[in-house]
């Protein structure tokens, strides 16, 4: 079942010296990718990842003494990412906005009848016979009942294709902590969507 | 489906991690070719996989930076060599230009006038509608400064955890109780030094050897111009049952805040 859980990890930016612009911008524009998977995890948002990866990176710049030389400049900017996003994430519940999701728009309008309740059926949306959209929101709207660390892990290993030993690192969590984050984040998804599907019938 | 749940799971990862090792080798997107006969196990593969789509896209990632973005963090990486070296006047290696210095140093002037004038507008209220006493707000990470210049000594060593449900009673409507902390966080004890309001209370902690301040009010004192993070303080927030707690650190993450509960 893809790779052993502890094998070592080769994540692009480990052991470097980030005292030189040209290697921190270089291990950025390598790393960049799977920074702004972390982002849109944690936030739910694709679209505000980019920002809060450049923050992170700009506070990266001003904290280069504390990196420590021969660690991994991935896993310590991941950190930094995590940290904006949850800034970010607070900040908006401060703010008390409301996303335009069709779900929660549904919630605004007291479960308004004229919002339809988008139907999910895998096979339908493999057929084309319901639009993407629907069953992005039913996807999106289960991805924010997972965890943040299972949802960082799934979306890492889904949209980046990482290795769990490469998830392990970015995160530091141990590699089997992140393949039982996938695996189990996925069944949960699957019995969400399957429920949602049971009660839209 | 014939299998123990466990056992289902661990066929399908293995098989899901088959079709994508085809899928990856350019193998075609059908489930069937798994050599898998279980319907339920297809069934699954298959909407794990139309699962897997609307994740990508939803999330795909840029390839990487744009080149203003790259721009950005080269500026800055030479406005902090600029800092660094005292008496050179030229641009720093890789012909950087002193121009973000410059920009950064307007940003803290238009800073420190957005707080001198947030700061009197909020004095300007209090004299108005309220007649209390003068009480300056102070920004969060400068109240921590203050209290870590004056050598970081709390006002009240409280080891009484019922002294201490009182004071938050008494000055903030709610007691509270400190959870039992971890190996390496220490509370020292309470101070009141002001912040959001003169109510505040402030709990004093040592985290890992570092100094750590968290603050307590009542929610409708919260004022989100006094919270700003530093470069060297973070600045984390929380509010429930009716009070707003803040914690101002130097650690990248809230190390306190979870343990200040109502009390049972």
């Amino acid at each position: 079942m893809g790779e052993p859980p502890n094998q070592p990890a080769a994540v692009p930016g480990a052991s470097i010296r980030i005292d030189d612009p040209e290697e921190f911008a270089a291990r950025y524009r390598q790393v960049y990718p799977q920074m702004t998977v972390i982002a849109a995890a944690i936030v739910g948002d694709r679209s505000v990842a980019d920002d809060i990866v450049q923050e992170a990176a700009l506070i990266a710049v001003e904290k280069r003494n504390q990196f420590t030389p021969g660690a991994s400049f991935a896993g310590w900017l991941a950190a930094i990412v995590r940290n904006c996003a949850l800034n970010y994430r607070r900040k908006c519940r401060r703010r008390r906005t409301f996303p335009a999701d069709p779900a929660h728009l549904r919630d605004l309008h007291g479960g308004d009848a004229a919002l339809p309740e988008a139907p999910l059926d895998a096979t339908a949306v493999a057929a084309g016979a319901v639009p993407h959209e629907a069953f992005d929101d039913q996807v999106h709207a289960a991805l924010a009942e997972l965890s943040d660390e299972a949802r960082c892990c799934l979306l890492l290993r889904t949209v980046q294709d990482l290795t769990y030993a490469e998830i392990s690192q970015l995160l530091d969590i141990p590699a089997g902590t992140a393949m039982s984050h996938v695996h189990r984040a996925r069944s949960t998804m699957r019995r969400r969507l399957a429920d949602r599907e049971t009660k839209s019938v | 489906m014939s299998s123990s749940q466990p056992e289902f799971d661990a066929q399908f990862e293995a098989d899901l991690e088959r079709l994508r090792d085809r899928l990856r080798a350019g193998a075609a997107e059908t489930t069937s070719e798994t050599g898998e006969t279980d319907a339920t196990l297809l069934d699954a593969l298959a909407e794990q996989h139309e699962i897997d789509q609307s994740v990508r896209r939803q999330f795909e990632a840029a390839t990487g930076p744009t080149d203003a973005q790259l721009a950005e963090l080269t500026a800055r990486f030479a406005a902090r060599s600029d800092h660094k070296s005292s008496g050179h006047a030229g641009p720093a290696s890789g012909g950087f230009t002193n121009q973000p210095r410059k920009i950064s140093l307007l940003l803290a002037v238009a800073a420190a006038v957005a707080v001198a004038a947030t700061a009197a507008l909020w004095r300007g209220q209090g004299l108005g509608g309220r007649n209390e006493p003068y009480f300056a707000p102070t920004p969060l990470t400068d109240l921590y400064k203050q209290v870590a210049a004056a050598g970081f000594e709390p006002y009240y060593q409280c080891e009484d955890p019922q002294r201490f449900a009182e004071v938050f009673r008494i000055r903030q409507g709610v007691p509270l109780q400190l959870a039992a902390m971890p190996e390496g966080t220490r509370m020292l004890g309470l101070s009141y030094p002001g912040g959001l309001s003169r109510d505040t209370t402030a709990m004093l902690c040592m985290v890992d050897g570092q100094q750590v301040m968290a603050v307590v009010d009542r929610a409708d004192r919260d004022d989100a111009t006094l919270a700003k993070s530093t470069d060297a303080l973070h600045v984390f927030r929380d509010q429930r049952d009716g009070l707003v707690f803040y914690e101002i650190s130097p650690h990248e993450q809230p190390r306190v805040l979870e343990y200040l509960q109502p009390l049972d």
